[in-house]
């Protein structure tokens, strides 16, 4: 009983070192997805001119978090309403500089023609870009660290009680 | 949908607070009054409905006209492109949105037009049985004869043909019609309008090109076109000629004198047998009077 106690203790103490991990993983993600979103409008505004929905309804979105941002973005969009925070209600993973520089892109994308389009969204993506190296880095450095954390620590729990 | 297009509260106010059946026409400009056209008659559009005084006018912002051409193109402006480059776009339901604003140009060719400044939508109407009164004249033993439909601009010429072409339908006289829809005006963007069940549909190509095609293809009896003007237009109208094809098609003219007045138009006497001259005079769609290849009136109401 006593050694099975320990063992849940070491797993809670895991579990929450990669939950913070997670955060980490899920920012990567989200900036991975957005430029690939990116990459997919420059070629479908280009090539097909296809519509904005089609283009989002389209997409195959790896992150959760862009997902959740693509469904409220296109709310905004059926209802009439301007782009607005209330897009990242449920996505707690981004700094307020990323929200505005995410807003930003969104309230200008379906706006422009063709060329000036096209060069906006290739602003964005370097933007975007700028923050995926941040987000490699940040990952590497604290991705893996939270995990192993939150075993030594729950070994070092584990170990005291014992 | 004009509903989607222009947003929740004009819709409300063009569609409540008076006959929605009546309107014709909305202007929408950057900072000016929003003036909209029923039956033919100007006024300005306020928040209860329409109104004479400027005061209580709606002012159109730039915001106002940028988010309509927005929803317009389906949240996606670079994808009308070739649309802006002619000025208009037409939606879902058949409205024509004309737009204007800064033309950017290069080497002389439009590239595109931003900077949008103004809005025209004009609404089309089913006006059943429009036609009738001038349906015998234009319809013989021989078939249905060659016609010019004369009417200053918003005089109900659209409107006019689309009906005639139904009351060909309707009586069941299975001529082959093809209609040459320049701006999607006459059958609407998808072919929503109704245009009767002897029709093709030849949507968003020039005139030269779309008798050349259709005739080709689709071996019509009758042609029916809107707005002709201009050296290609009227080659296309005698290619069909030539072909043994009848043509009914619009034109821009306040009367008779303004009509033989038009470059061309000399070019054209001998093409038709009939002319129908339409005003504005108990709203759109008046029939002034029916004409033979002579100018000799055949038929006059008063």
């Amino acid at each position: 009983m006593k050694y099975l106690l320990l063992g849940v203790i070491v797993f809670i103490c895991g579990y929450i070192g990669y939950g913070l991990s997670k955060f980490y993983i899920s920012r990567l993600k989200l900036f991975t997805s957005l430029i690939n979103f990116t990459e997919k409008l420059d070629t479908d505004i280009n090539f097909g001119k296809s519509k904005l929905l089609k283009i989002i309804e389209d997409f195959k979105c790896n992150s959760k978090d862009l997902k959740k941002i693509l469904e409220g973005y296109t709310v905004c969009l059926n209802e009439g309403r301007p782009c607005t925070e209330t897009v990242f209600k449920e996505v707690k993973i981004l700094k307020d500089d990323e929200k505005h520089i995410i807003l930003n892109f969104f309230s200008e994308l379906g706006k422009l023609d063709v060329y000036n389009q096209t060069k906006q969204i290739e602003n964005s993506k370097m933007k975007f870009k700028e923050i995926l190296n941040l987000c490699t880095e940040e990952k590497k450095k604290y991705g893996n660290l939270y995990l192993k954390l939150g075993i030594i620590l729950g070994l070092l729990i584990a170990l005291i009680l014992f | 949908m004009l509903s989607d297009v222009i947003g929740e509260k004009l819709y409300t106010i063009i569609t409540t607070k008076f006959n929605f059946g009546y309107l014709n026409e909305i202007r929408i400009r950057v900072d000016k009054p929003i003036v909209v056209f029923v039956k033919g008659q100007a006024y300005y559009l306020g928040n209860n409905g329409l109104v004479t005084s400027e005061e209580n006018a709606i002012i159109a912002t730039k915001q106002m006209v940028e988010d309509i051409i927005f929803r317009a193109s389906e949240f996606s402006v670079y994808s009308i492109n070739e649309e802006l480059k002619k000025g208009f776009i037409v939606l879902k339901g058949g409205e024509r949105l004309g737009i204007a604003g800064t033309l950017v140009c290069e080497k002389g060719e439009i590239k595109t037009l931003n900077n949008f400044t103004s809005i025209n939508i004009r609404i089309p109407h089913e006006i059943k049985n429009c036609s009738l009164d001038a349906f015998s004249f234009l319809v013989g033993e021989d078939g249905v004869k060659n016609t010019l439909i004369i009417s200053p601009p918003g005089g109900g010429k659209t409107t006019f043909i689309r009906d005639f072409v139904n009351q060909l339908s309707i009586r069941n006289l299975s001529f082959n019609v093809l209609i040459i829809d320049e701006r999607g005006e006459i059958a609407g963007d998808n072919g929503e309008l109704n245009v009767g069940k002897f029709s093709d549909i030849i949507a968003f190509s020039d005139k030269k090109t779309g008798f050349m095609q259709g005739i080709r293809a689709m071996n019509p009896h009758i042609i029916v076109t809107d707005e002709i003007g201009g050296e290609e237009d009227i080659k296309a109208i005698k290619y069909a000629g030539n072909c043994g094809v009848k043509v009914i098609a619009t034109i821009h003219a306040g009367s008779l004198e303004e009509l033989k007045a038009k470059e061309g138009f000399e070019d054209l006497k001998n093409t038709f047998e009939r002319y129908v001259l339409l005003s504005k005079r108990n709203g759109p769609g008046t029939i002034e009077g029916v004409y033979n290849e002579n100018f000799s009136r055949l038929a006059i109401w008063r």
